[in-house]
């Protein structure tokens, strides 16, 4: 792929990242089978589970600044405040 | 204790039938939990949401690995798929549940279909003429039967079409909580040309942005029940990892065709329970 410049360490880091996340969410689902609940603990993981494409997203906007693809960089700007939007809608 | 490990249980076996035949477990989840399990779509929704993303961010390192994600396009497409989703989340709580019901079984409807045609059309593969370059958002992949390098390139004056497309992918994604991957990949590989694998990666890879974009709304606006979502996300998370290892050893053909069938069936029980 044309993309190839995405280390394969910030891959398995991410991987790594992601499986912290999965083991607080067994970690939690325990915890509520042993009657604690750790709904703030649980806001917390969750919200980063969603923030990790966001994280992705940065990720290949640096990569894009980095070689001076500034279309790439504007798609990315702009994905990046839609998903902010998706924050701020009531 | 039942009630405490039915979610998990479904989560596992839904995310382990949907890996090893290559499709999302929104699809299922939500019929699933709302039918027989008997949650609210309101609340199923946000939680599949996440499922969604959980499988996508779980599925695409691998996928990064055999570099078959085609970057460039998944973030252009994004930008009409994120705002899909962000509408479709946005009418969830102003539809009623039996519109969202009715909507789901259209939906389900038309992705056993194209499920169908899919399995019986050959690949459709753009690839650039000697000499011709592979364009803005062309790529190469490793041909599964060959094992050489191949390059490819994308048909772009339907480019328009294909973000109108993406948009609504976004939407139904947005409100009913599935993936969409079925209804993006025939898109990327029929019309634009991408091969099935590059197609499927990119499509998963697309799949945790757009379900970023939803689930930061469905947080936002306290839909998402965490305690359901925890339990049906660790099934999820367990049963892809088991599925992508039996796709290997299971008849994936014959799966994929029960799968079919059990998708027509559910589109008919989600449009009959929303008259």
């Amino acid at each position: 792929m044309r993309d190839n410049e995405i280390s394969l360490n910030s891959i398995k880091a991410i991987n790594l990242f992601i499986r912290v996340l999965i083991g607080g969410v067994v970690v939690s689902v325990v915890a509520f089978h042993f009657g604690v609940s750790i709904e703030s603990a649980q806001k917390t993981l969750f919200f980063l589970i969603l923030s990790i494409p966001v994280l992705r997203t940065l990720q290949f906007l640096v990569h894009y600044l980095k070689n001076k693809e500034f279309g790439m960089v504007s798609v990315l700007l702009f994905l990046l405040l839609l998903l902010g939007l998706g924050l701020n809608l009531k | 204790m039942e009630a405490q490990f039915l979610p998990i249980l479904v989560g596992f076996v839904v995310a382990m039938v949907g890996a090893s035949i290559g499709v999302g477990g929104g699809i299922l989840l939500v019929p699933i939990f709302t039918l027989w399990l008997h949650y609210p779509i309101y609340v199923v929704v946000p939680v599949s949401t996440v499922c969604v993303l959980v499988t996508s961010i779980s599925a695409t390192p691998s996928n990064e690995v055999k570099r078959l994600v085609n970057y460039r396009l998944a973030f252009i497409l994004e930008l009409s798929t994120v705002l899909g989703a962000l509408s479709g989340a946005y009418f969830l709580s102003r539809f009623k549940a039996s519109v969202i019901y009715q909507v789901f079984g259209v939906v389900a409807f038309l992705v056993a279909v194209l499920t169908l045609i899919r399995s019986f059309s050959k690949e459709k593969i753009l690839k650039p003429s000697k000499g011709q370059e592979i364009g803005i958002l062309g790529g190469w992949f490793t041909n599964s039967a060959t094992q050489i390098e191949e390059a490819y390139a994308v048909r772009e004056k339907h480019f328009p079409f294909v973000m109108g497309a993406s948009y609504v992918a976004g939407l139904f994604a947005g409100l009913l909580g599935i993936g969409g991957g079925a209804l993006k990949v025939p898109i990327l590989n029929v019309i634009l040309g991408v091969p099935f694998r590059v197609a499927a990666a990119t499509s998963t890879f697309m799949l945790g942005i757009t379900a970023a974009a939803s689930g930061f709304y469905f947080f936002i606006n306290h839909q998402i029940d965490f305690d359901l979502a925890s339990k049906v996300v660790m099934g999820v998370f367990l049963g892809g990892k088991v599925g992508a290892h039996l796709m290997r050893s299971l008849p994936v053909e014959v799966l994929k065709k029960v799968f079919t069938l059990i998708l027509f069936f559910l589109s008919f029980k989600m449009w009959s329970a929303g008259l």
